[in-house]
């Protein structure tokens, strides 16, 4: 009969459980105590620090606001260096910066204003303008102390939501084409000019080259998924995928017509096959063009210095196909972002000095330059222009010229807008795999259009 | 002599040696040695106490907007149960319980399969013992970090590792990726991967085993398989059963590798849209927190239905050695 010293009983032989050799239950119990107690200090201790923060006003009277957008490392670096001059021109004002990703930043931005611990300038995007005024989150712009004379009437109704204006773009751009011009050289073809394109000969020219390549580069990798590509082509139909009054107005003809070419462009090769794109995050490096994967895509101009860094430089910037030969003109001139200001600041006159400086001031582009677009005071963007890197000098141009012609009016995105941007996400995977029809797609997004969007 | 027949344990005479501290069936300690156990637990569990405070007030709260509609911008306005009955009609949220489900039923017992398999295989006694498990173990600790998620998507992605791998057979791998028919079994995959925590309690559960079960039975003329089913599933069971309820609670309620993997958007196609992510864009990104707390209470009631449901079964199949 085995006695209990043979058997291996788990309390006194830990060394087959710990590996280590351990002296008795006595000394765990003690050592048990005090590691406990450190703990628990130290949490404590953390929790403390949680609680303490520095309100607007510090001791010395002078003011501290608080100023928060998206966007990367260098951007950040830009825009601090910008806040820096502020501080400088308008002592007594000291602006506490922050910022994140876009994708967190838009997630936290609700919670932050909810914690009452709102920033006194941030930046909007622009499918959220209408579901923050609408809750009266933003302040009246007219009461404030902003001079918006400078900027054009078509520029300020981006940040116009039924007639009161609660923000301020941040810079402009618009949707283009980026092309790899080499491949098109190989492939024998004529470099385009974008300007009267139509999209079945942006389809042969892409068709083209991945045959060339002998499908090792495809011709076009546009994406879907961004709702952009949906306004600019409901337009070019002749209607307006969001409407003056928020709300649906694609038709079932129109959004079916999209995705049915989508799939013709994959048929014939101009795009890759299903699941080739797993393309994650918004860095002009990870995009399918600049791996060289794809010769063109569609991206938004503010980028195009980004992406022709990536792509060795050697990037068009065109036009989107069917301006010309649509029943009216795809593009508009958009904006990202807007500069707003909180409805509950508690220093309202020193923010909207910070915001008049970011939109009329010139010193405020020494650095930050088009890094968010084009700036929406011309005169500014006229200022700054001489010392613009190429990149950006071209893509500056590009939308000026645009904005000349006689281009639709980007409405401001309904409430419930991020629902219809979901849905446009899982509607193009489906039809990209095939499982759902572009009739299919067409009522999927109605269905979304009439019941999740309002005013 | 034992008069046992291999397979029924409880036929062992009685032990004469005094009782030893039991696993948490009686409600108290039995002598001073298992009290300053029992103290030094309480003074680990401290820090949680403390921190309960911090949590039952938001759960609370969350109660209380589970009956409002609260857009986080203004002050919640109560409507009753309209939470509770849209989510009736909500065709979205009955795939974001399916992808829930699926993955849970898929990873849960494939990762304690596995983790009692390699436990299996690392108490043979290998050279390396501590090496091997601190190796198998180390996935649990990052399975669900961002790096490792991300580390993951980039293997399985179209030109990734996996499918370069599978190319120097001729095999042309689909999108891991991006196939809505595939993402969901990638983050299976990765959940397997992270068994690591599960193995290293198995193991110290097959230490606690007494070789001479299986010398006695062995004796007897029972084979590996029998073994196995009559002395080591039997004696793990409390082992499995813990595994299978921290597994099913934990698994149940997956959101970062979901969130990470599809870029908060639940794709492709609504693929990985787990159930807690789901709720996640109610609360965060659609202005309505009021469902998302609906949502999350429907969520702690399965769970705890769930848990109940295996607790109740569990007499069934967990064997208690004492």
């Amino acid at each position: 009969m085995p006695t209990p010293a043979e058997r291996p009983s788990p309390r006194t032989d830990h060394s087959q459980v710990t590996g280590s050799r351990v002296t008795g239950t006595r000394a765990v119990g003690r050592r048990a105590f005090t590691f406990g107690a450190a703990a628990l200090g130290t949490t404590a201790l953390a929790g403390c620090g949680r609680f303490s923060n520095d309100s607007g006003g510090s001791s010395d009277g002078s003011v501290e606001l608080s100023f928060v957008w998206w966007g990367d490392a260098a951007r950040a670096e830009a825009t601090e260096a910008a806040v820096r001059r502020f501080e400088e021109k308008n002592p007594g004002i000291t602006v506490r910066t922050e910022y994140q990703d876009s994708g967190p930043y838009q997630d936290k931005l609700a919670t932050r204003i909810a914690a009452g611990d709102a920033p006194d300038l941030f930046a909007v995007p622009n499918r959220g303008l209408r579901e923050y005024a609408s809750r009266g989150a933003l302040m009246d712009l007219s009461t404030a102390e902003v001079d918006t004379t400078t900027v054009e009437d078509s520029v300020l109704d981006l940040g116009t939501v039924d007639g009161t204006l609660y923000g301020v773009a941040a810079g402009l751009n618009t949707l283009g084409v980026v092309f790899r011009k080499q491949h098109l050289l190989d492939a024998g073809l004529e470099l385009p000019d974008g300007l009267d394109w139509s999209w079945e000969d942006y389809e042969e020219m892409c068709r083209r080259i991945t045959e060339n390549t002998g499908a090792t580069v495809y011709g076009s990798g546009y994406s879907t998924v961004a709702e952009t590509t949906n306004i600019t082509w409901t337009r070019q139909q002749g209607e307006d995928f969001y409407t003056a009054d928020a709300g649906f107005g694609a038709s079932r003809e129109s959004i079916a017509a999209w995705y049915a070419m989508n799939n013709r462009f994959r048929a014939s090769g101009a795009l890759p096959p299903p699941g080739y794109s797993d393309v994650q995050g918004n860095s002009a490096e990870q995009q399918l063009i600049s791996q060289n994967k794809v010769a063109s895509q569609f991206f938004a101009t503010n980028n195009f210095k980004a992406y022709n860094a990536a792509s060795d430089g050697d990037l068009l910037i065109l036009r989107m196909p069917g301006e010309t030969t649509g029943v009216r003109r795809g593009h508009s001139i958009d904006c990202s972002m807007l500069w707003s200001l909180s409805s509950q600041t508690d220093h309202p006159a020193e923010a909207a000095a910070l915001l008049d400086y970011l939109v009329n001031d010139p010193e405020a582009y020494t650095e930050m330059m088009t890094t968010r677009g084009v700036p929406p005071n011309r005169e500014v963007t006229e200022s700054i222009k001489a010392d613009l890197h190429p990149d950006d000098l071209a893509a500056t141009e590009y939308l000026l010229a645009l904005q000349e012609e006689d281009l639709p009016t980007m409405y401001v995105y309904p409430r419930g807008a991020t629902a219809m941007a979901d849905e446009i996400g899982t509607v193009s995977v489906e039809i990209e795999f095939g499982r759902m029809t572009p009739e299919q797609a067409a009522d999927a997004l109605i269905r979304v259009g009439e019941s999740e969007l309002s005013a | 002599m034992s008069g046992t027949t291999v397979g029924s344990v409880q036929a062992l005479p009685p032990d004469p040696s005094p009782p030893r501290p039991t696993r948490w069936r009686r409600s108290g300690p039995v002598n001073q040695a298992a009290a300053s156990e029992e103290r030094a637990a309480y003074v680990f569990l401290l820090p949680w106490f403390l921190g309960l405070g911090f949590t039952v007030i938001p759960f609370g709260v969350s109660l209380y907007l589970a009956f409002t509609d609260y857009n986080l911008l203004q002050s919640p306005t109560w409507i009753g149960a309209e939470n509770f009955t849209r989510m009736l009609d909500d065709p979205k949220a009955v795939t974001a319980s399916k992808v829930t489900l699926v993955y849970t039923f898929l990873s849960v017992p494939a990762s304690i399969v596995s983790a009692l398999a390699v436990a299996m295989l690392l108490n043979k006694g290998v050279r390396g013992l501590k090496f091997y498990r601190s190796a198998f173990y180390l996935p649990s600790l990052i399975g669900t970090s961002v790096a490792i998620v991300m580390l993951w998507r980039s293997i399985f992605g179209y030109d990734g590792v996996v499918n370069k791998f599978l190319g120097v057979f001729g095999i042309t791998g689909p999108g891991w990726v991006t196939d809505p028919d595939w993402a969901l079994v990638t983050l299976v995959t990765l959940s397997i991967w992270s068994f690591g925590a599960s193995m290293v309690i198995f193991l110290a559960g097959l230490r606690q085993i007494p070789a001479m079960y299986y010398e006695a039975a062995s004796i007897d003329g029972a084979g590996w398989w029998r073994q196995f089913r009559s002395i080591t599933l039997p004696l793990l069971s409390p082992v499995m059963f813990f595994n299978l309820v921290l597994g099913l609670i934990g698994s149940l309620q997956t959101f970062t590798q979901g969130f990470v993997f599809s870029g908060g958007t639940g794709g492709p196609a609504e693929s990985t849209l787990f159930y807690n992510l789901y709720l996640y864009q109610w609360g965060f990104q659609r202005f309505d927190m009021g469902y998302a707390s609906a949502l999350a209470w429907v969520m702690f009631i399965v769970i705890a239905f769930f848990t109940a449901l295996n607790f109740l079964v569990s007499k069934y199949w967990v064997f208690y050695d004492d």
